[in-house]
């Protein structure tokens, strides 16, 4: 019955190695019929145990090989789990992987971090040999897509992109700035993603915000804390008394660390998630909540609501840590501000009395300047004499003499929250209000609370609101440090490294916006314009109608043109700004899977005449390449990797021993080194030398320019400049990585050779923690810092920020906090569903998701989830083929009927690459793309365009329908 | 019977379904040689059809009278699944461009076949029904997981199935293996199996099975499953052995429990049944308080009777843990170091091969060696 599909079918695995092949032979002798054995009892005292045993012992020792020769390695890729990996081989071929599970336990009564990994590292072994690795360079012969190429010589490959890096540089018309070097996140790490990222700055090319364009920046954090990137060590979760899950399914996407979540459940925290589908962490939570999709900021705004109402915030926490004692002039709804009060004399009070804020002090029933604002003088947030009152009005005069109406802002808080009442809401959110009061109770009473939020939340058009309401909430449950608060990925400090990406100072990156770069190259507003209508605009950006909307987009990406808008900006940022590249040379990079709309690779593609990629396997960008370098994957390289800081670990990534090479890879150091080298001789030519010093300006450029001739030495270290400095030698990963155990001081004392004996790892020492301490035997949380010194955030008040007075947020009512309904069209007869699809179990993004071990866990295909009874009423069964579809466009998948996907939403794990699909076309085809103006607003206090504050692209937008296909 | 048995428990509260297990054990056994399309250790989505399909209907095991029942061998396309491949050295040449294409290579439809795709058409498999679950979306629907490896039974119906007496089950810890010199691939043993989890390998035309890692066992490494089971979920020592966690859980505490027992095979794998699960919610959308969403009806019908005073002394210690902040059990399960989840007592398996004469094996690991013939005073190898 089977044999035959077995032998067509069966891959030879281990073909790579003489001695499974020896191995595979013997086995007609070894299974020859042996002569009668008499069996009494085949449970006791069988006789013939050593044949079989031996077998089994022996293939046992093959994929273990000699334990001397393991290899060490986490998997870089954009998962953020960051796990220790022993890697097993024989005859230096890698065999398989299994978990080092060495960290070290911090304390007794917390469960240590150990096995810790996933079904996906866990089978990287699998794919690092397969077929559709990118052996050798290879360069694009038919049309992009066609399939068509020759294999070329490292030379040639790096000569080519070295000549065009050249060209557009040189070109009188065009410079650095047409010239795009930029790594994407299958690469992210603290060595080996330092290459291109160094690479880039020296040239002046551009490059853009990566957890932007992913939307996975947690601009409502940033708008709280002045720092999106706040929250804990996983092993925290072990001790709170209400774990919040809201729009994150830890079981799913935080693989490694979603035992914590249910070891700290027996230890009596009460897990409670908020999702539109039921999944892998609501199955076991106390509380699920089904909310609908989008509608988290709303659920938020009455979790505020019922805290107001019931009283249970923490006034005398408010006072001192958040901005809402700060006076607002009632009628324009603006911060008083020092400049109001008092005329500066100084050039420098100009700006810094822009920045100082007043509260009612209730000593002396004035308003007084608070400590600790970004004008200030006092640089902590301690407050000695003052008693800032929380509620009232009050009559101030400015200091040109008119009297003005001020309030708090926590009564401007209250009074936009007023609509919110968990009764008025419960349409749009679905959540039912006693739940709604339930929630705000967990949430507000017990000592320590986390509000962890995934990743999904940023993907919807007001995410931005989601985040920031929820650390609202937290800021007015009083909840920082060991009290909790919000969680959406702690980062440690790592300081030196900038020595391996940068150049001290001699040249800066050239750093466009994320979300609204990717805009821009895939003419995200004609897209825009096509899908959504007036009403759609309306409901999501407080009234303001398409026409105007569109208007006011056209006119903030006019002045972020090659950065326009900021160059005469006198005190930062004041737009989002973006550059349009030429020549690309991008690495590890899925711009073609994960852009929107239909038209996204068509308008890049018409703007640029040169796209050369590195990547180690035939993904969805690599088909549609000029040029393929290919790159060496996980195991074969020397790297180190600590962020994010889910716990206090950095892996080493050392290659088994005698690793026979894949293909001709290469790390991305020596990408770049040797196309360096070629830049440089190419700068040097006759003909071209007095060309080679390409103008830029002084904001990227310290002299004014990039100096071609020495492009090589300036990489790898070894110019005047750099020996002098003593800067450390690179150009290949293990030089990096001894570099950044050099050069960062929380990687001290640790070396290659002690992290190798430890298990793969080194635990970063006490500087690690930035705005909290990182104590030896405590889970890390953020902002002690502030509870207990009084250190000031990174906000312009100084403080965990409720009130924003920029003239957008004003404008869309959200001075503070607010909510608003999803940009999402409203069709419930033509376009019923909302596609949904979140981060992956079964891939990190694309990466993994062409793994046939995996794949066979799952359907083979793109496969999407649809609620039983709607099935039903469609006649779709399950495994049909079905069409997705909108205005925008179509694809098709595998239904996948199920009772745990809500009836008015589509739900399929991402990542899914397009050549995967009927017609080559995947579920971003049904995804429109659109940029919030409260993420594009700009140039307010700590709201200026930099890593803290880009904004993102959503993914979830868009309504579909579906048939049977 | 063997003279001591090697067991497992594995928590369900705390298994999240992310099939590391299951990957580890391929990539340990199973990615090679007529084995590939099966899963020593699968995890299943409960309710549904699981692995392989409807195996619960499938038959063997023992009825009251200890008679061996009659059983089905799965089928392999409608059952178990063709393991099935990809197009992976044409990916790189495949033209994706659509028909229409213009000069640039764009059209608004690709090409009508995926460049990437499986060479055989995909229609069942080990994980198919993964997070379906069923009830009433959102009242009363549910699922947990059902991770599933060889019992390694004390009276396993392949065994006794077996025309040629060609399975064993180990004297030193009651692993059940094919004798893989005697076994003629009659496939008795897969009808009398009621768990399904001995598999035809049609390379070798022989039986093959989960092994227990006894290779990994016998030299202090933990089977692959369990050892690199990322929710440590699986706890695996000697059932004699009173300072294991198998002991404590299966024997004093009596909160871990086989599954179908009632198949007579008296399996030696043991499962904390899942009791943790959100309250429902009436038709008006509130919480119906104190509720949970796994029917016990459900549950008994999988662990037994016994399932109700184990969800009782569960729930039980969870109240006392949330008012004193103690609970023995509870310890156990939260598992303070993975490294003493598993006590695999390397020197009584030295012990053994040198009863046998063989060469006695040392331990490539000395984490998890502890047992009741190792007492190891430092050991846990943490540094």
């Amino acid at each position: 019955m089977t044999k035959n599909m077995f032998n067509d079918k069966r891959r030879n695995f281990l073909k790579f190695s003489g001695v499974t092949a020896t191995m595979v032979a013997s086995q007609g002798s070894l299974f020859a019929k042996t002569g009668a054995v008499k069996i009494e009892n085949a449970k006791e005292g069988y006789p013939n145990t050593n044949y079989t045993e031996a077998m089994y012992r022996n293939e046992f020792s093959f994929t273990r090989g000699n334990v001397e020769d393991t290899g060490y390695a986490y998997h870089c890729v954009n998962c953020q789990g960051n796990c220790a990996w022993e890697i097993w081989s024989h005859n230096g071929v890698v065999t398989r992987e299994n978990q080092s599970a060495k960290y070290p336990s911090i304390n007794p009564k917390i469960p240590d971090f150990n096995p810790r990994g996933c079904n996906k590292g866990v089978q990287h072994s699998q794919v690092m040999y397969e077929k559709d690795r990118i052996l050798y360079p290879m360069k694009r012969m038919g049309k992009r897509g066609e399939g068509k190429w020759k294999r070329i010589s490292w030379d040639e490959a790096a000569t080519e992109v070295a000549q065009k890096i050249f060209d557009v540089m040189t070109d009188p018309t065009k410079g650095p700035d047409k010239l795009m070097v930029h790594a994407g996140t299958g690469l992210l790490t603290e060595g080996r993603r330092g290459g291109p990222l160094r690479f880039s700055t020296q040239l002046g090319a551009n490059r853009i915000y990566p957890s932007s364009y992913l939307g996975d920046m947690f601009s409502g954090a940033a708008i709280a804390y002045g720092e999106g990137n706040v929250g804990c060590t996983w092993d925290f979760m072990y001790n709170v008394d209400t774990a919040v899950m809201w729009g994150g399914n830890p079981s799913v996407s935080r693989i490694p660390d979603a035992h914590y979540v249910w070891e700290g459940k027996y230890n009596g925290a009460k897990v409670i998630v908020i999702t539109p589908e039921f999944n892998g962490t609501a199955k076991s939570a106390d509380l699920w909540i089904p909310i609908k999709p989008g509608s988290d900021n709303i659920l938020a705004a009455s979790v505020i609501h019922e805290i107001l109402k019931e009283k249970m915030y923490k006034p005398e926490f408010m006072k001192r840590f958040t901005d809402l004692p700060f006076l607002v002039i009632k009628e324009s709804k603006k911060l008083l501000r020092r400049s109001d009060m008092q005329e500066a004399t100084k050039e420098e009070e100009e700006v810094s009395f822009e920045e100082q804020f007043y509260a009612m002090d209730n000593h002396t029933k004035t308003p007084v300047l608070m400590p600790g604002t970004e004008g200030s003088g006092q640089k902590s947030i301690r407050m000695d004499h003052i008693d800032p009152i929380l509620e009232g009005e009050w009559d101030v005069t400015l200091k040109d003499g008119k009297k003005v109406k001020v309030t708090t802002a926590f009564e401007m808080l209250k009074a936009n929250i007023e609509p919110f009442a968990p009764e008025k809401t419960k349409d749009l959110t679905g959540v039912h209000p006693d739940t709604t009061r339930q929630l705000a109770k967990d949430i507000a009473l017990p000592k320590v609370v986390s509000i962890t939020t995934g990743f999904s939340l940023n993907k919807y058009f007001n995410g931005v609101m989601t985040l920031w309401n929820i650390a609202s909430i937290c800021g007015l449950t009083g909840r920082l440090g060991p009290y909790g608060g919000l969680n959406t990925e702690n980062e440690f400090q790592l300081t030196g490294l900038g020595e391996l990406s940068g150049f001290a100072g001699k040249y800066a990156p050239r750093f466009g916006s994320g979300f609204v770069g990717e805009f821009v190259f895939g003419d995200g507003l004609k897209t825009f314009d096509k899908y959504f209508s007036d009403e759609d605009v309306k409901r999501a950006q407080n009234g303001m109608g398409k026409k105007e909307y569109m208007e006011v987009i056209k006119k903030m990406l006019a002045l972020g043109e090659n950065d326009k808008g900021n160059k005469d900006a006198k005190h930062g940022n004041v737009v989002k700004p973006w550059w349009q590249p030429e020549v690309c040379l991008v690495v590890a990079d899925s711009k073609f899977r994960r852009n929107k709309g239909t038209d996204y690779r068509e308008a890049f593609f018409k703007k640029i005449s040169y796209f050369a990629y590195a990547d180690y396997r035939m993904s969805e960008t690599a088909v549609y390449s000029d040029l393929l370098l290919p790159a060496k994957s996980h195991y074969e390289v020397w790297d180190l990797r600590t962020s994010p800081g889910y716990h206090r670990f950095t892996n080493l990534a050392q290659p088994i021993a005698n690793m026979k090479p894949v293909g001709e890879a290469k790390d991305e150091w020596s990408m770049m080194e040797i196309i360096a080298k070629k830049l440089e001789e190419i700068a040097n030519l006759p003909e071209n030398i007095d060309k080679a010093k390409v103008k830029d300006d002084k904001k990227f450029a310290r002299d004014g320019f990039h100096d071609l001739t020495i492009a090589h030495k300036e990489f790898t270290n070894t110019d005047e400049e750099s020996e002098s400095n003593m800067e450390p030698y690179l150009g290949t990963d293990k030089l990096a990585l001894e570099a950044a155990l050099a050069k960062c001081e929380q990687y001290e004392p640790w070396t290659i050779e002690k992290m190798y004996k430890a298990g793969g790892f080194l635990q970063i020492n006490e500087k690690g923690g930035k705005i909290s301490p990182l104590y030896s035997d405590r889970p890390y949380n953020t902002f002690e810092n502030m509870l207990y010194k009084g250190e000031r955030f990174e906000t312009v008040s100084g403080r965990q920020t409720f009130y924003v007075d920029h003239e957008i947020y004003i404008q869309m009512g959200a001075h503070t906090n607010t909510a608003m309904e999803g940009i999402r069209p409203i069709d419930p007869k033509r376009y019923p569903f909302t596609l949904m699809t979140p981060h992956a179990r079964w891939s990190i993004h694309s990466n993994y998701k062409a793994s046939r071990t995996l794949q066979r866990l799952q359907r083979g295909v793109p496969y999407m989830q649809i609620n039983r009874l709607i099935a039903e009423q469609r006649g779709i069964q399950d495994g049909d083929t079905v069409k997705v579809y909108n205005a925008l466009g179509e694809f098709y998948v595998m239904a996948k009927v199920s009772s745990s996907c809500p009836p008015d939403s589509l739900v399929m794990e991402h990542g899914w690459e397009p050549y995967m699909y009927k017609y080559n076309r995947g579920h971003n085809e049904c995804v429109p793309t659109s940029l919030n103006l409260l993420e594009m607003a700009d140039g307010w206090g700590h709201l200026k365009f930099g890593g803290l504050w880009d904004g993102n692209q959503y993914a979830y937008d868009g309504a579909v329908q579906i048939e049977k296909a | 019977m063997s003279k001591r048995q090697l067991a497992m428990v594995m928590d369900l509260n705390k298994c999240i379904g992310c099939q590391t297990c299951t990957v580890a054990c391929k990539t340990q056994w199973t990615n090679r040689n007529g084995r590939e399309y099966m899963y020593w250790n699968n995890v299943e989505t409960y309710p549904g059809e699981g692995y392989p399909k409807k195996w619960m209907e499938l038959g063997g095991g023992f009825d009251a009278a200890g008679d061996l029942k009659d059983g089905i061998i799965p089928n392999i396309q409608a059952d178990y699944g063709v393991p099935w491949d990809y197009n992976y050295e044409s990916l790189a040449s495949q033209n994706l461009l659509g028909k229409d294409a213009d000069k640039d290579g764009y059209s608004v439809l690709g090409a009508t076949t995926p460049g990437f795709h499986p060479t055989t058409q995909p229609t069942w498999g080990p994980n198919w029904d993964e997070d379906e679950g069923a009830g009433n979306f959102p009242s009363d629907n549910y699922f947990f997981y059902l991770p599933r490896i060889c019992n390694h039974c004390t009276n396993p119906g392949c065994l006794s199935a077996c025309p040629r007496d060609a399975i064993f089950k180990r004297d030193e810890d009651g692993v059940v293996l094919v004798d893989l010199d005697r076994c003629q691939g009659y496939r008795y043993c897969i009808a009398g199996c009621p768990y399904k989890k001995i598999y035809f390998n049609p390379k070798i035309s022989k039986s093959e099975k989960c092994i227990l890692c006894f290779p990994r066992v016998e030299v202090g490494l933990p089977p692959a499953c369990a050892q690199q089971c990322v929710g440590r979920i699986r706890f695996v020592g000697f059932l004699d052995d009173e300072e294991s966690q198998v002991y404590k859980l299966v024997k004093k505490h009596k909160v871990a429990l086989p599954l179908r027992s009632d198949y007579g095979t008296q399996p030696n794998i043991y499962y904390i049944p899942p009791t943790e699960s959100p309250a429902k919610f009436d038709e008006n959308g509130k919480i119906i308080e104190g509720s949970t969403r796994v029917p016990m009806e459900e549950l008994e019908a999988l662990f037994g009777k016994e399932v109700h005073e184990v969800v009782k002394t569960l729930k039980a210690e969870q109240a006392k843990r949330k008012e004193t902040g103690e609970s023995e059990i509870l310890d156990l399960l939260i598992s303070y170091h993975h490294s003493e989840m598993f006590r695999l007592d390397n020197n009584y398996y030295q012990e053994v091969a040198k009863a046998k004469g063989q060469n006695p094996l040392a331990p490539i690991d000395t984490r998890y060696i502890k047992g009741k013939n190792t007492k190891v005073l430092f050991g846990g190898g943490h540094h």
